[in-house]
């Protein structure tokens, strides 16, 4: 009877709290299953030009309108949506495996071992994002494995000083002390009690660099150092449709508002969760 | 050293031991070459802990009392001194050693709020130790954990739930059932009931006891409740600034008090007769500050039997009788005839 009125209590509270998270989180699963599933349904192909149509406007067959090769800008939209989201994924995997590795063991061990880690993330942190990436592509290659790990790059010093600065926060709690006392080895103390205590704010963190990993690979498309032609991707249809404008201004709006739509779902969960975990953390009551 | 009782040596002993927090001192003041600053939390303690017995620790908040809980169990590094576990100085020991007296030396936390992961399950929180340790299968550690949920009182049915979702007295009773089950020689309690409504603490202090009894559990309780240590201890440390003032068998502390500031903290305790007149002897003033110590006995500011020696002289703990220790000028001239052996 009690689990089942503190679970109602929960399910009120994640009402509550999360109106954002929850519409932010919808806005994402909506469009990872649009875009996943893209193959099986679209009837064009994202390099399939239509000769007979270049630069068409919204139509019963091209709903979005077409670029100046005839390509089905939504088609090329939902394809791009995809390299966006592997990159939003991966590069924020990688950055926040590494990042909250580096960040338990630095807020941890602290003195010297938290330095050895933590000098070389103010260097990183020094760069621009956008100029550390860009040196990234531009040296290593334009694939969209390197792009992932530019972007991780950026990232690892963002989750590693998140996660240390929680790590500090929790690792003079009392029942870390405690479970110290008890024997338990400096690897149980930290996976078993401060990880679980401390990563609320580096998962609210990593939904918010998610929609900036949208930004930064269109960013780098835009700029040819991204995704290459003939490849979708949104900020690579955006500098292409840039000389069309005033001719066919859909080539730009379509990426333009679905990077908007893409940013703003991860922004919302971001919000969201921050709402949400916050009092969750004080123990719940 | 205070005359062995039962023949037996202490389980455990501190010896001279020190703890000095240094200051956060600034750039600024270091280049100007001031000297670094410490608070001297717990300052030359040497006390001993009998198997089986319970040892209170008075004191009133900033007196070191729980700094000197945390050296005893190797929590934090003494300044200077030792403590011994049967002869072994616990600050000495090598990885295998640590684990076995981690084993036998236990803590109950004094804020059942904090001290219990708020993200593991009651089930978990008591089965841990047993996994630290790896004792027997996994379906006989989770018996294990309902049996000792059973024993403090709860119902196999609390494993599931989290601290949360319990009260301050269930969760300090999960406190107590993890701190059991490794079966553990001594139990460091730190404030185990102040942080509870009267009618809890006086449950929980039942458990304590009868625990005691089964177990043959030796307990070191730091409290600032005398109350408690009346019913509860066998032994009685008092500490003021760091310092043990006073070290005496309950009975005996409670009847004749000798350190001028045991006598003004035991004039402080609510009398249960109504009628009978109370000598309200408190001490002057606050508690000094533990950065800025008082020269001499750190007492004498607010001591009612100051005299003029008292700032100059950091007064020695002296014996005074069988098993009694105090650092006091006043006893400084009878202690000196028929000693038993000094510290």
């Amino acid at each position: 009877m009690r689990r089942i009125r503190a679970l109602r209590d929960r399910l009120r509270l994640w009402q509550a709290a999360s109106r954002s998270a929850f519409l932010g989180g919808t806005i994402i699963l909506v469009l990872v299953i649009i875009t996943a599933t893209v193959s099986l349904y679209s009837p064009y192909s994202p390099e399939a030009m239509d000769f007979m149509a270049p630069l068409s406007g919204p139509t019963g067959a091209h709903l979005l309108g077409t670029d100046n090769f005839g390509r089905d800008i939504l088609t090329r939209v939902l394809y791009g949506y995809q390299i966006s989201l592997a990159v939003a994924l991966g590069s924020v995997g990688f950055g926040l495996a590494v990042g909250v590795a580096l960040g338990l063991l630095a807020g941890y061990y602290g003195g010297l071992i938290d330095n050895i880690i933590m000098r070389p993330m103010d260097v990183l942190m020094a760069f621009p994002a956008i100029v550390l990436v860009v040196a990234l592509t531009g040296f290593v290659g334009r694939e969209i494995s390197v792009m992932v790990l530019a972007v991780a790059v950026v990232y690892v010093p963002i989750f590693a000083r998140v996660m240390r600065g929680s790590t500090l926060e929790v690792v003079n709690e009392l029942y870390v002390e405690g479970a110290r006392a008890r024997g338990a080895s400096h690897l149980r103390l930290m996976l078993r009690h401060i990880l679980p205590n401390a990563i609320a704010p580096v998962l609210i963190q990593a939904s918010i660099l998610m929609g900036i990993a949208i930004l930064l690979e269109s960013a780098l498309s835009f700029i040819g150092l991204g995704t290459q032609p003939p490849d979708p991707s949104l900020g690579l249809m955006l500098s292409e449709g840039r000389s069309f404008m005033q001719q066919a201004p859909w080539m730009v709006v379509a990426p333009g508002l679905a990077i908007s739509i893409a940013v703003l779902g991860f922004n919302l969960l971001g919000n969201g969760l921050q709402d949400l975990l916050n009092p969750a953390r004080k123990g719940g009551r | 050293m205070s005359s062995t009782i039962n023949g037996a040596g202490p389980l455990l002993r501190a010896v001279g031991l020190s703890k000095h927090f240094p200051l956060e001192s600034s750039l600024l003041a270091s280049l100007r070459g001031a000297e670094a600053r410490t608070v001297k939390a717990v300052e030359a303690v040497s006390l001993d802990v009998y198997a089986g017995q319970t040892l209170a620790i008075v004191g009133e908040s900033g007196s070191g009392k729980s700094t000197l809980g945390r050296l005893l169990l190797r929590l934090t590094r003494p300044t200077a001194g030792r403590v011994l576990y049967k002869d072994k100085n616990i600050f000495s020991m090598k990885r295998g050693e640590l684990r076995a007296f981690r084993r036998q030396a236990q803590i109950i936390l004094q804020d059942p709020y904090a001290s219990l992961n708020p993200r593991m399950r009651v089930g978990r929180i008591i089965r841990e130790p047993l996994d630290i340790y790896r004792e027997g299968s996994r379906a006989e550690r989770d018996r294990r954990a309902h049996m000792l949920l059973e024993r403090v009182g709860l119902t196999s049915a609390h494993a599931r739930a989290y601290p949360s979702e319990l009260s301050g007295g269930q969760r300090q009773r999960v406190g107590i059932a993890a701190a059991l089950a490794l079966s553990p020689e001594i139990i460091i309690a730190d404030e185990p009931t102040s942080s509870l409504d009267v009618s809890v603490q006086a449950q929980t202090l039942n458990l304590l006891s009868e625990l005691q009894r089964d177990f043959n559990l030796t307990y070191v309780f730091i409290t600032h409740d005398l109350g408690v240590v009346q019913h509860f201890s066998d032994r009685v440390a008092v500490m003021y600034l760091g310092r043990i003032v006073e070290e005496a068998p309950t009975e005996a502390l409670f009847a004749a008090p000798q350190h001028p500031y045991t006598q003004v903290l035991f004039s402080a305790i609510p009398l249960p007769d109504p009628t009978r007149r109370v000598n309200w002897d408190l001490p002057k003033g606050e508690p000094p500050s533990p950065l800025d110590p008082p020269s001499g006995c750190h007492f004498h500011p607010r001591c009612p039997k100051v005299m003029t020696a008292c700032s100059a002289i950091e007064p020695p703990l002296k014996a005074t009788g069988p098993a009694r220790r105090v650092a006091c000028l006043l006893f400084e001239a009878e202690a000196d005839l028929p000693q038993t052996k000094g510290d």
